[in-house]
């Protein structure tokens, strides 16, 4: 096999190769010391349920930037300009359906995978056809994310493509190995906010180099100055394709089928705090983030208008800031490149970990094993998906450009998913055969769609009079309609599944939902944080009893019987220190009361105080 | 501003936004999981509507005002 692009050279100076691996070198650090937090299955898909909104929101926006955005989006924001934005700009409209609909029957159900709740919802022939166009859907991803790594090492070193992705594949197999998902969040954390920190500071540098915003504003062309792109041209960047493919297909699949961001939610303390995060995330971290992959591109614009520089929008950004910094602040920037890489291929192997461990070896090979069985086989999954990630990589070489290959696989596997799990949430009517007619029946017209002789007789319609290049975008538009409508007409024609079954599976069901998750009447009514001491009381047992002081009850208007969350009042923690409990009793005294295992699982300190928050 | 294909991706990705809204706020309410006499769900309603209403400014903004500048440019 060729690459012909081996014979590139490092752009760099040595200090900024320095700069790169002490990074290296430090993430797996930071990884690995989190491993200690991790002890059993939940700690490492679900981090133990415990974090904070703001952890999980920097951590996520790591991994949303990640995979091939600052690569893709600097070359399209050279390009096009502003309207590189557009796919950041098109998540909020889901924010309603998420907070008040999935995000519930998830939570509330305790479902770790969509598999689980296609099996729930409309039992065990839809689970098996969810988890393989899942495992497919990511495992896919893991391979080009690692592609995508080592194009980038290649481009920055000269070094072949295999060779990178097999370097940083290793790293994130490192880290992960040792800490699961709670490593995963906490070097996310870090690697957000060094790539929010390299971006919007290359933004800034090429602001002053150019004297100001206006300056730089006014050496964009007028195409460029546009937030959206026109309605139907060009046809590789309209804006109608984009929507189709990111505004509704990706981003649907992103809130309602992405294992990754599932696991992202269920590791929060509460619903309340997955809104706090979803909303931060949203509506302030994105647009920041659009800023952060698009502004080298931005900038290398203005510079190549200015006569500065010359390049290609697939070398915007590297070129952009080799030309505006100097040695060792450009390898931070190089960190950031493969931190933003790096920090989306470890989500992606933890939730391809999470749907085999939990959607087909403990339902299948092992059912009754212990969960340290179970821990062991999430790592060497996690280990093997890495593994099968780089043989990918040698697949993914062939394609002609990274858009063009993620393009095409999202839009040939999402849409039967997504609309699956949308009507599935919506809709009592929508029955068991109706969801896998609409997996089946819509893969295989969506596959029919890629052969040279249909192609034009499916996606014209769909394409706004576009021409052929126009498809992979589009093709959205017609998998959602084909799909929507197999599942529609299905439901009409087949009975659906009683009002029993799907407590909590659909609107309308989400109270139930909540009640079973607390094992009783939700208790909702508003209350504050309470501050109290923790001490051990040898007399209880388990994880999750708690005796609390009535003082502590009446802040939070809680009773006995209610689910709360006991956490270390240190905000920077991010609830890293903390557990759940059902207050079991009024306690003497003014101390809560927790058994030995919690309080060491919790890692609270002797004569320490805590922060008790009511959550149900 | 007479240049359509650039106000259509206004209308058509807030006028398909705004349906998704409405499903989820609809869901909401429906279900009695929206309870909008806790204050908590009450602001979580009005930051979904004021978010919206930011990123139409924002969008408008990019669209309507600031392609124009400088003048001469746009001219």
């Amino acid at each position: 096999m060729t690459d012909p692009a081996v014979e590139a050279e490092f752009v760099g100076q040595p200090i900024d190769l320095f700069v790169v691996a002490f990074y290296f070198i430090a993430v797996v650090s930071f990884g690995l010391w989190f491993g200690k937090y991790t002890k059993n299955t939940k700690d490492f898909f679900f981090g133990g349920q415990r974090f904070s909104w703001w952890l999980i929101a920097f951590s996520g926006i790591a991994t949303t930037v990640g995979s091939y955005s600052f690569v893709k989006y600097s070359a399209v924001g050279f390009k096009y300009g502003l309207s590189s934005t557009q796919s950041y700009m098109n998540d909020w409209f889901w924010m309603p359906i998420l907070l008040l609909l999935w995000l519930p029957i998830i939570y509330f159900g305790k479902i770790q995978s969509v598999p689980e709740y296609f099996e729930r919802r409309f039992g065990t022939t839809a689970r098996h056809a969810a988890t393989g166009l899942i495992l497919l859907y990511l495992i896919g991803y893991v391979g080009i994310n690692l592609y995508t790594l080592g194009q980038l090492v290649q481009s920055l070193t000269g070094l072949p493509i295999m060779a990178g992705a097999i370097g940083t594949a290793f790293i994130v197999m490192l880290y992960m190995f040792a800490g699961g998902q709670t490593s995963v969040i906490m070097t996310d954390l870090a690697q957000g906010i060094i790539l929010l920190i390299a971006g919007l500071g290359l933004f800034a540098v090429g602001i002053y180099h150019f004297g100001g915003f206006g300056n730089f504003w006014d050496l964009l062309p007028r195409t460029h100055k546009f937030i959206f792109s026109d309605f139907a041209a060009p046809d590789d960047f309209s804006f109608i394709g984009i929507y189709g493919q990111d505004g509704l297909a990706n981003t649907g699949a992103f809130v309602l089928m992405n294992q990754g961001m599932i696991m992202r939610f269920l590791s929060l303390r509460s619903v309340k705090e997955a809104r706090k995060m979803a909303i931060f995330w949203i509506l302030i971290l994105y647009p920041v983030a659009a800023i952060t992959v698009s502004g080298g591109g931005w900038i290398a614009a203005a510079l190549v208008a200015n006569g500065e520089i010359e390049t290609t929008g697939k070398h915007a950004f590297v070129d952009a800031a080799s030309f505006l910094l100097i040695p060792g602040v450009f390898g931070f920037i190089l960190a950031a490149l493969t931190a933003a890489l790096m920090s989306t291929a470890d989500t992606l192997v933890t939730a391809v970990s999470s749907i085999v461990l939990n959607d087909v070896y403990r339902p299948y090979v092992k059912p009754n094993a212990t969960d340290k069985h179970y821990l062991k086989v999430a790592r060497v999954t996690s280990t093997c998906t890495v593994f099968i990630g780089v043989l990918l990589v040698i697949v993914f070489m062939k394609q002609d450009s990274i858009y063009s290959a993620h393009g095409m696989f999202t839009a040939a596997v999402t849409p039967p998913i997504v609309s699956a799990i949308f009507l599935g949430i919506l809709w009592k009517r929508y029955s068991t055969k109706a969801a896998l007619a609409t997996m089946i029946g819509g893969g295989i017209l969506i596959g029919l769609s890629f052969n040279d002789h249909l192609n034009d007789l499916f996606l014209q319609p769909f394409s706004f009079g576009m021409g052929e290049a126009s498809y992979k975008f589009t093709r959205s538009f017609f998998g959602l309609a084909v799909c929507g409508g197999i599942g529609i007409i299905v439901s009409l024609m087949t009975k659906p599944r009683s009002d029993e079954q799907l407590v909590g599976l659909v609107n309308g069901t989400q109270l139930q939902a909540m009640h079973a998750f607390k094992g009783g009447k939700p208790n909702r009514t508003p209350g504050k944080w309470a501050k109290v001491p923790v001490v051990v009381d040898p007399k209880l047992e388990g994880m999750n009893t708690a005796l609390v002081p009535q003082s502590a009850l009446d802040t939070m208007s809680a009773e006995v019987s209610d689910l709360i969350y006991v956490t270390d009042p240190r905000w920077w923690f991010g609830g890293l220190r903390s557990i759940h409990c059902n207050v079991t009793a009024v306690s003497e005294g003014d101390a809560i009361r927790i058994s030995q295992e919690a309080f060491d699982y919790a890692h609270f300190k002797v004569d320490q105080t805590v922060s008790v928050e009511k959550i149900l | 501003m007479d240049d359509m294909a650039r106000i259509w991706p206004i209308i058509v990705q807030f006028g398909g936004g705004s349906i998704l809204c409405l499903i989820g706020l609809w869901c909401g309410l429906k279900s009695n999981y929206l309870d909008m006499n806790t204050p908590e769900d009450k602001r979580l309603v009005y930051i979904i509507i004021g978010g919206f209403l930011f990123l139409l400014i924002l969008s408008s903004i990019f669209t309507f005002w600031l392609p124009n500048l400088p003048v001469e440019a746009a001219q």
